[in-house]
């Protein structure tokens, strides 16, 4: 009897005893930290990197650490497209085009002290290209490198490739890594895969620390950092990057405005209102080059018809797209490549809906009606489906009967890549980002004939021999002034062909506290921050 | 009894083999390319065929499952699509993490659980029985994600009182690993510091997730501790002159903590699956995470490792259970 009770007791007085230690250590925990507090930066994001690898990684999710632990040959510049010196200080590329000769920054140093020199950066490229994984295709061009000597590196190309600066300038697989960190962790010649997969060894202004799994990554300052640490009287620098991976919006914004995130990139869109109104928040919103559109089956009768798909162009209410379905983070595209792009025709028409106009065009046709059309889009992008509602109202008007479907985009890409072109449905919305700042990312691989699936992502089965040599041209050509007319005649070719319906690109929005200053947001480090410019000023 | 035991064991081998088989086919007639999904959306054709190749998916189904079988008797669990590492390193990352919410809201459920059912049965239609029925009543009705959120305005927004979001403060780096349970290595390796963060990060999850189970054993105290009060033995205990308080505690309670003992393991594997919806409010690194992600990758050596891990812990926590009628009742000890 008194055994019971005594362990009752017992548990009673543990219980007691943890829920008290607990409320003391938690009280101790902050004050201690007092000492030495380092100026911290924690950032919310929705997604985990898969890997840490610079040769694998290509996605999102691993932009911000990538952005600020490794550094490239060359960088965009600030918000802009432009490209600017990284690790390179200078280069030249030859006349014809193929061999681009890169003069190294001097006395730059790994993270874990190796010195930065040619013959890292070959053997940074060389073993990505060797893994063959993730961002590769995009470094197809090249053929061979060769380290000149300690400061000096030459890229020769298999044939000339315009888009080759923009495409170092990128994120995806263009790290320059410690070739000791990697030498020194290679287990049976996986090339370190299994070692960088949860370690980083750059260059960059940021050190990697730790990535607890599923919970958050650690990055703390490179006080060696080979361009210093300015002082600057935006506020302090940042001594320590915390990125926490939080998927559940809601909670991003509990902890945003608690004050426990400097930033949260995945506040609910219908939240953002409300969000942005709350003292000491600020709303950073830009513009994506995030294309979002519709290609028309052009193998197809009746959407073979120029006069039925230019129809349909008119039909659909753009304005209602941007202000009721993406509530106005967004705006319209102009053509088939995104506003921002370099090359990118800034005197195309953007189309707003004229139903008269899409009646005569379809009476012009010559097409009996009612027609019935297919729409189909991609599950889960609830927009997409938005679209088709709004779409299939729309074309009613011109007698035109849209039924709308979504399948997994496995099943769409199983229907656009089928033999029999019939299979294809009439309409089908896609999305599409720039990998690097050119708009030959846009164009090659959705416009060019050579580019229907299988191939690559011309899903309307577009076709047109001027733009074919048009966009064969300017991947050859290496004045930039030359190349971009290129390209906008080819952009202006696309829509006088009514080869798709360019429907909008989304804006990037990020919360932050406006404690946090220097933020700069570039288009196609979309998820990344400039956080050796940042400071925080509290 | 040994031999019961060992068929027990044996029993819940072939359910697990069950279970694989299970998973294995229904993740795979889910329509969807995980190749494609793994190489991302820009990967041009030629990739696809490489993690195809490098994950055996291109190989018919029933040599899938045939080859993954052979893999996992030898203990490996295959390689994950989604991380890319082996599925039971990862596994060793996350599933401590949901180990200590369950184990931390099981207590939780049982230790309240128990005490308001005694509290209830006492007071039979008092207020205090009233209330305890009410709360017990909304821990078993009130949907997991709207009491978190609550608790989190509550206790976190409004009044500042308790930390949220994660295990640990992210300022501390987590505790040498050797359990993985962050309170039970910031104790061993005598971390205070992590200690009490822990305990504090731990609190909210473990509380929103204890609610539901709480009433479930509540109740069923309750009901057994009110049965057993009217059988002749508490009457001829009482009629010997005991204190109330010692017929309650030392007679009635042994023998109404039998069926709530059942209960108590039952609810353990809800508690698991619940842990999954709680994870993702209290953004805690835990299977429910890394479940997540694999289903959306359709990442199936991630899935069907999680599912074999929830399973086996099930089995286990249902045959401590049965070990424990053996302590707690003598009559099945003597069969």
């Amino acid at each position: 009897m008194v055994t019971i009770q005594k362990k009752l007791r017992f548990w009673g007085m543990l219980l007691t005893f943890v829920l008290l230690a607990s409320v003391i250590l938690g009280a101790c925990a902050q004050p201690t930290s007092t000492s030495v507090t380092p100026v911290t930066l924690t950032i919310a994001d929705a997604l985990q990197p898969s890997s840490l690898d610079i040769a694998t990684e290509y996605e999102a999710a691993a932009m911000a650490v990538n952005r600020v632990v490794y550094e490239r040959l060359v960088r965009y510049k600030g918000n802009s497209t432009e490209i600017e010196p990284e690790l390179a200080s200078s280069w030249d590329v030859s006349t014809d085009g193929l061999t681009y000769t890169f003069h190294l920054r001097q006395g730059v140093k790994f993270h874990d002290g190796t010195p930065f020199n040619a013959e890292a950066v070959k053997f940074s490229f060389e073993r990505m290209l060797a893994i063959n994984q993730g961002p590769a295709w995009m470094f197809s061009a090249i053929d061979s490198i060769q380290a000149v000597d300690d400061n000096t590196v030459k890229f020769i190309l298999k044939q000339p490739f315009s888009a080759f600066l923009p495409v170092l300038a990128n994120i995806w697989g263009t790290g320059i890594i410690s070739p000791t960190a990697v030498t020194s962790n290679t287990v049976n010649s996986d090339n370190a895969q299994a070692y960088m997969q949860d370690h980083m060894v750059g260059t960059g202004p940021y050190k990697f620390v730790e990535w607890v799994h599923g919970d958050h990554i650690t990055l703390e300052r490179n006080m060696d950092y080979w361009g210093g640490w300015p002082e600057s009287a935006d506020g302090k620098p940042i001594d320590k990057v915390v990125i926490r991976f939080i998927t559940e919006p809601a909670t991003q914004r509990l902890t945003l405005e608690q004050g426990d995130l400097d930033i949260a990139m995945n506040i609910s869109v219908d939240d953002l209102a409300a969000v942005s109104k709350e003292a000491g928040l600020v709303l950073v919103e830009e513009p994506s080059m995030m294309g979002t559109y519709i290609r028309f089956n052009m193998t197809k009768a009746p959407l073979d018809n120029k006069n039925v798909r230019e129809a349909i162009r008119y039909a659909l209410d753009y304005k209602s797209i941007i202000d009721k379905i993406m509530l106005g983070h967004a705006v319209e595209m102009q053509g088939p490549a995104a506003i921002g792009l370099p090359g990118h025709n800034d005197n195309l028409p953007v189309f707003s809906q004229d139903l008269q106009k899409a009646k005569e065009l379809m009476a012009a046709s010559g097409v009996q009606t009612p027609i019935n059309l297919e729409y189909v889009y991609e599950t889960g992008q609830e927009d997409r489906r938005m679209v088709g509602e709004l779409l299939q109202a729309n074309l009613a008007e011109i007698g035109i009967n849209l039924t709308i479907h979504t399948l997994p985009w496995e099943s769409i890409w199983a229907r656009v890549s089928a033999e029999d072109k019939s299979q294809t449905p009439d309409l089908t919305a896609n999305g599409w980002w720039p990998d690097y700042a050119d708009v030959q990312d846009y164009l090659y691989p959705m416009y060019h004939s050579s580019q229907w699936p299988p191939a690559s992502l011309n899903i309307g089965f577009y076709g047109n021999p001027q733009v074919d040599q048009l966009l064969d041209q300017a991947l050859a050509e290496n004045d930039a002034t030359a190349r971009n007319a290129m390209y906008e005649k080819a952009q202006q070719l696309i829509v006088d062909d009514v080869a798709s319906l360019d429907l909008y690109q989304k804006t990037m929005t990020i919360m932050m506290h406006d404690w946090v200053k220097g933020f700069v947001y570039n288009p196609i480090y979309t998820e990344a921050f400039n956080i050796y410019d940042m400071r925080i000023s509290k | 009894m040994l031999n019961q035991l060992l068929r027990r064991i044996l029993l819940s081998l072939i359910a697990l083999i069950g279970i694989t088989l299970l998973v294995f086919i229904l993740s795979h007639v889910v329509p969807g390319d995980p190749a494609r999904l793994a190489a991302g959306p820009q990967a041009r054709e030629a990739q696809v065929e490489s993690v195809r190749k490098e994950y055996g998916l291109d190989k018919p189904l029933p040599q899938q499952y045939l080859i993954y079988m052979s893999d996992l008797f030898q203990g490996n669990l295959g390689k994950s699509l989604q991380s890319r590492r082996p599925v039971s390193e990862d596994l060793v990352d996350y599933f401590p993490a949901t180990l200590e919410l369950t184990l931390a809201a099981t207590l939780l459920a049982v230790i309240g659980g128990i005490a308001f059912g005694i509290l209830s049965a006492v007071h039979k239609n008092e207020w205090i029985d009233h209330l305890t029925r009410v709360i017990s009543l909304g821990g078993v009705s009130i949907p997991v994600f709207w009491l978190g959120l609550v608790l989190v305005l509550i206790f976190y927004r409004a009044l500042g009182w308790l930390p949220f979001g994660g295990r640990l403060d992210p300022s501390l780096s987590p505790p040498v690993h050797i359990t993985g349970l962050y309170i039970l290595d910031s104790l061993l390796t005598a971390n205070w510091q992590t200690l009490g963060s822990s305990i504090a990060y731990l609190i909210l999850p473990a509380v929103t997730l204890a609610f539901s189970s709480l009433g479930v054993v509540s109740r069923m105290t309750r009901a057994s501790l009110l049965d057993t009060l009217q059988e002749d033995y508490i009457r001829t205990a009482r009629g010997k002159g005991l204190q109330e308080r010692l017929v309650l505690m030392r007679h009635a309670l042994k023998n109404a903590l039998i069926p709530v003992t059942t209960i108590v393991g039952l609810q353990f594997g809800g508690l698991l699956g619940g842990a999954f919806l709680v994870e993702v409010i209290f953004s805690w690194p835990g299977l429910g995470t890394y479940a997540m992600k694999a289903i959306m990758f359709l990442d199936y050596n991630g899935i069907i490792g999680v599912t074999l891990l929830t399973g086996l812990v099930f089995m286990i926590v249902n045959l401590l259970v049965d070990l424990t009628y053996l302590t707690i009742d003598p009559r099945i000890r003597a069969q």
